[in-house]
């Protein structure tokens, strides 16, 4: 986005203050990814404070050829690469056990939150490698290319990966079905 | 043909096969295109809205931006490795053509010489290397335009060489008056760069928009995506594409060629290579200039000798900064200051043969302090830093030099960031009613005031604009000796909270030498007025003298 740039660009001539328009732009689209790769609303919160720390720190090494929301997805994946690889906390735990919390519930079920929920937990049971790949397709639509120049993978992986991914969450929604409730058709909106 | 590892593709999409074996199927998949083709073939299914509720607190930005309040500035550096190897490969290339090289003004080409009521000279705030450029025969008339939403945009000429293109345009309304508005803020204007057979070169922004005069100016360094003159097309094709205008959406699209061929054939390097090691362990070189009709580009180099890593390696240890995991959410006090020991400025002169400085470069982040910058072009691409390493590439961009002159560049001043330990407790009661002077560390500071500002809203008080809720003191301060420039300030309340301090300042050379600033801090987030606030920073900026070096060169090879 060419005004993207312009902020960039006042950011470069010394106005801090410019930042904090791109800050304004796109925190809550950040978060929302972020929670979805971490499942954790505080993570979430942190992780988002520092991708703009990091991008603020980083903003020299910027090239306008990258969309700036692209560039603040690669180093939100990146962090949570990292995060992951300091703890196992994000892999997901088990469906299994998280499923058998939310049918504790049953008469809540059809509630957002819950449906949110339980989406959470069949993104957070898929690897972390088809994660970031699975959420940059459907939270932001973006292309397999341009998926692959965010995390760095050949487009075709991006595809296997996405197909994996959705091949998954598909099979574990609609076994939700099977619980009674119907929430495969409410994901489906 | 179907291959053998349909099966395994399946497995894959099913989640059977392990993770090695996943990641090797992927590396197969990228060279095989009936795996591919196999893909393709994948039911579609979408699943629903994923976006969540945000739950970031309502001071999210605020917080974000006080934690990048003292941060250096990410200044942008261009690809140096990439950079310096297309140079290079030019200038050997502009060596051996040296003979087929005429004089500036005797090129002159018949478009361009029939075109010499360029509107740009007399336009207040174009460099005057655009100029320069332009009075030299380097302006073409374009005079094209498009309407939509009521609104005209005029491509008026064009100023190209190759290092960049500065597009001159008019907005008019519907009566055909110029809606000279100052307010660039809502345009969206995208540059496209094709070559003749339509190739796209370049459409990814970079460009800048800034408001010239009467004129709408676009701006775009054309060796960022081209920086070798020979890559670049002798017709250049312009698309000026226009998506949001003076408030306005609608769609502008405007496509010229610029004749690039007679500014490539004035592209000139002058090889330097002279090192120089400052007292304080900081080499210095000098490489080499590459001069256009719209700018001379001098490339110098900064870099650690083995004694400044020592020493940097001591304060950093002396001070306990140690780089480590930074916490989550928070840059490490050693990424800071590293980032500050980084960045080292500079400041010389040019000095033709007759002794007559003719040009000056200075880093210093206040002009005033040396008043030395001269004859400079503002270029967005100004250095590169190398990956892991210390060194900097610096671009400093002067309106060009003639040539076959001999110069010299003489240094001036080095510059560079070193910890302060300046400290102050303040009486707040006391501020209210009298002036509060601190001598601290050889700083000498007088406060006069204390005025909490309680709204959010964006205010004018006094010389400066505020934002957001905090305390305000003017003051006025005369730095320690050699000290040109103060930060990483904060205040401390008597029940220990801290607060970030920005500042609005104002620097001049008093008549001892010292640097004067007068201005206000700004205690972000103060919303009481404390019994004592503890002022401090913890890092400045030195500038240093003590050097001996001087550089003679020949412009124009």
């Amino acid at each position: 986005m060419q005004d993207d740039w312009l902020m960039i660009q006042q950011v470069h001539d010394g106005n801090r203050e410019a930042y904090a328009h791109l800050v304004n732009k796109y925190k809550d689209r950040l978060y929302s990814f972020l929670y979805r790769m971490t499942g954790q609303s505080q993570d979430a919160q942190d992780l988002t404070q520092e991708v703009f720390l990091k991008a603020y720190c980083s903003l020299d090494k910027y090239k306008p050829t990258d969309a700036f929301l692209a560039w603040l997805y690669r180093i939100a994946s990146n962090l949570c690469v990292d995060a992951w690889r300091k703890n196992k906390r994000y892999s997901g735990a088990p469906l299994e056990e998280t499923l058998l919390i939310e049918t504790q519930t049953p008469e809540q079920v059809y509630l957002k939150k819950e449906k949110q929920d339980v989406l959470q937990a069949h993104i957070m049971a898929l690897g972390e490698d088809y994660r970031a790949v699975f959420l940059l397709k459907y939270m932001e639509q973006l292309s397999y290319k341009e998926i692959g120049d965010i995390l760095q993978l050949p487009v075709t992986t991006v595809q296997m990966r996405i197909h994996h991914a959705k091949r998954k969450l598909r099979t574990g929604l609609a076994q939700e079905m099977s619980g009674g409730a119907a929430i495969y058709e409410m994901l489906q909106n | 043909m179907k291959c053998s590892r349909t099966d395994a593709l399946r497995a894959y999409m099913n989640g059977e096969l392990s993770e090695m074996e996943s990641r090797l199927l992927e590396r197969h998949v990228e060279r095989c295109l009936s795996c591919q083709l196999q893909m393709e073939t994948e039911e579609d299914w979408e699943p629903g809205d994923l976006q969540v509720q945000s739950e970031l607190p309502p001071d999210f930005s605020q917080k974000v931006m006080q934690a990048v309040e003292d941060l250096p500035v990410p200044v942008p550096k261009p690809d140096w490795k990439k950079r310096s190897v297309t140079i290079l490969k030019r200038t050997t290339v502009a060596v051996a053509s040296v003979a087929a090289l005429i004089t500036f003004t005797s090129m002159v080409s018949p478009t361009f010489a029939s075109y010499v009521n360029s509107v740009i000279q007399s336009i207040q705030g174009v460099d005057k290397g655009m100029k320069q450029a332009a009075e030299n025969g380097y302006a073409q008339e374009i005079n094209k335009q498009t309407t939509d939403q009521g609104i005209t945009l005029i491509v008026k000429e064009v100023v190209a060489d190759p290092m960049r293109i500065a597009i001159f345009c008019d907005v008019l309304d519907q009566q055909g008056n110029r809606i000279s508005t100052t307010s660039i803020q809502g345009d969206d204007i995208r540059l496209v760069f094709k070559e003749k057979e339509g190739a796209e070169l370049h459409g990814g922004g970079g460009s800048t928009i800034s408001q010239r005069g009467e004129y709408l100016v676009l701006n775009q360094e054309i060796f960022s995506f081209l920086p070798d003159p020979t890559d670049i097309p002798d017709e250049l094709f312009v698309g000026v594409h226009a998506a949001s205008l003076k408030g306005k959406q609608g769609n502008w699209l405007i496509e010229f060629p610029v004749d690039m061929k007679k500014a490539k054939a004035h592209v000139t390097y002058t090889d330097i290579n002279q090192q120089y090691t400052t007292p304080q362990g900081i080499s210095l070189r000098l490489n080499r200039m590459m001069t256009v009709p719209s700018a001379s580009l001098l490339e110098l180099e900064t870099d650690w000798t083995k004694e400044r890593t020592e020493q940097v390696e001591a304060i950093m240890k002396e001070n306990g900064w140690e780089a480590g995991e930074p916490e989550r959410g928070k840059i490490s006090k050693a990424e800071i200051m590293q980032g500050y020991f980084k960045r080292i400025g500079l400041a010389y002169q040019i000095i033709d043969e007759h002794g007559k400085v003719i040009a000056g470069w200075d880093d210093a982040l206040y002009d005033e302090v040396n008043q030395i910058k001269a004859n400079t072009v503002d270029l967005t691409r100004r250095g590169v830093e190398a990956p892991n390493e210390n060194r900097i590439t610096a671009w400093n961009g002067f309106a060009p030099f003639a040539d076959n002159q001999k110069l010299n560049v003489k240094l001036h001043s080095l510059y560079l960031f070193e910890p302060a330990a300046f400290k102050a407790q303040v009486p707040v009661d006391t501020l209210i009613n009298e002036q509060v002077t601190i001598d601290s560390q050889d700083n000498l500071f007088s406060l006069t005031g204390f005025l909490l500002k309680t709204t959010e809203q964006e205010e004018r008080i006094g010389d400066f604009t505020y934002r957001g809720i905090g305390a305000i003191i003017p003051f006025s301060a005369k730095l320690p000796d050699g000290i040109v420039y103060t930060s990483e300030w904060k205040a401390k309340d008597e029940k220990g909270k801290e607060y970030p301090v920005s500042r609005n300042e104002a620097y001049r050379r008093g008549e001892d030498g010292r640097v004067e600033v007068k201005g206000s801090l700004y205690i972000r987030g103060l919303d009481h007025q404390p019994k004592t606030l503890v002022l401090s920073y913890e890092v400045q900026q030195r500038q240093y003298r003590d050097l001996d070096w001087e550089v003679p060169i020949k412009t124009g090879n």
